[in-house]
């Protein structure tokens, strides 16, 4: 698949990707040939799909990987949230200072965990609030990622339709297809 | 709905009407046609060479008008989405690397920043603190932080981004529909 692509010009401008400077291309071209080899694509319009569907999984993929590391990336913060509750009498420049070397210094965890425990608490606790801190972020992101996998399921049905000769008009499904994604992007019902 | 006579009557005062007479007036007509953002079409002659080359493949050889003409609003729906894409690649890319998408006034002016330099280079090196490189974030992560900062810029090109998708799948569903019933008529 990859020779036919690579030697077709149009072929390799409707898979043309925009990977990220931390993307894979090894790993992109890897879910390409696999998403390829299972449809299979007959002509250009099942080409055209088949793009469709290895661009939303790859943006899939990307979003699920920045979920983790906006909660990894909010822990600090947490932390020094978690400690200003705790400790209301300390000073804010040592709750930075602690809560900065909580990541790197394993003294001032164990330390941390031991004032965490008095209060009942655990180093859950801290990755719980991190998440209550991102989750506006998380929210948005998780409306982006419901509606690529909608979009994907449509993509589907479509290339089942072409391929049985089925083809629909969109005006028959208008009212629940694409007007629906508009809507869902727009923050409605 | 206005009635025959109302139109009538609606063409004949338009006709007395020569348009714009102020400056201002005629400056704001002159952007009647304006269409801002990604919504506007590049008609530039690699564009329409794209175009052309993308009808040819949806169509596959195909003269039916009809199957021509949604090729073509398919063909140009997918070269919008893909530089929306690109778009987006962009900005999430540039914020990973500076951090901000334009010119940040860190400084109230030229003069401000001069002197906040003077002072960093007439610093004892001794006084600068060593970096910790566990503080140093990853690319993935700078990626990350850069898509949890324009959130709200992103929410809006997929906006646009999904006016483009609807236009292109309903325009390649009609296509799919006149090609099977080509094919039916053949068989």
């Amino acid at each position: 698949m990859n020779s036919l692509i690579n030697n077709d010009p149009g072929l390799a401008a409707i898979y043309e990707e925009n990977l990220l400077v931390s993307d894979s291309q090894w790993r992109h071209t890897a879910l390409r040939n696999a998403i390829l080899e299972q449809l299979k694509p007959r002509d250009f319009i099942e080409h055209m799909w088949a793009a469709e569907i290895i661009q939303g999984e790859w943006e899939t993929l990307q979003l699920r990987r920045f979920k983790s590391l906006i909660v990894t990336s909010a822990r600090r913060p947490a932390l020094e949230n978690l400690l200003h509750l705790l400790l209301q009498n300390a000073r804010t420049g040592d709750i930075d200072d602690l809560a900065d070397r909580f990541f790197s210094n394993k003294g001032v965890r164990r330390k941390i965990g031991a004032i965490l425990r008095d209060f009942g608490l655990t180093e859950a606790n801290i990755d719980a609030e991190a998440f209550r801190q991102s989750l506006s972020d998380l929210a948005e992101i998780n409306r982006r990622l419901a509606e690529l996998g909608s979009r994907r399921d449509r993509i589907l049905q479509r290339l089942e339709d072409h391929r049985a000769g089925l083809a629909a008009p969109t005006y028959l499904d208008q009212g629940e297809g694409n007007d629906r994604e508009l809507r869902h992007e727009n923050g409605g019902d | 709905m206005a009635s025959a006579r109302q139109i009538a009557a609606n063409r004949k005062n338009a006709r007395k009407s020569t348009g714009p007479r102020t400056r201002a007036g005629k400056q704001r007509a002159s952007r009647n046609a304006h269409r801002h953002g990604l919504s506007t079409q590049t008609d530039d002659g690699e564009n329409c060479e794209a175009v052309e080359s993308l009808v040819r493949r949806i169509a596959h050889g195909s003269t039916d008008q009809d199957l021509l003409h949604w090729a073509a609003v398919a063909a140009r729906a997918h070269l919008e989405l893909a530089r929306i894409r690109q778009v987006k690649c962009d900005i999430v890319g540039r914020m990973a690397r500076f951090g901000a998408l334009d010119k940040a006034a860190l400084f109230r002016n030229r003069a401000a920043a001069m002197r906040h330099l003077k002072s960093l280079f007439n610093k004892p090196l001794s006084k600068l603190k060593p970096v910790d490189p566990s503080s140093i974030p990853s690319e993935a992560e700078r990626e990350a932080e850069a898509v949890q900062r324009l959130l709200p810029e992103l929410r809006k090109l997929n906006r646009y981004e999904a006016r483009a998708y609807a236009g292109r799948d309903r325009a390649l569903c009609e296509v799919s529909l006149r090609v099977s019933k080509r094919d039916s008529q053949l068989d």
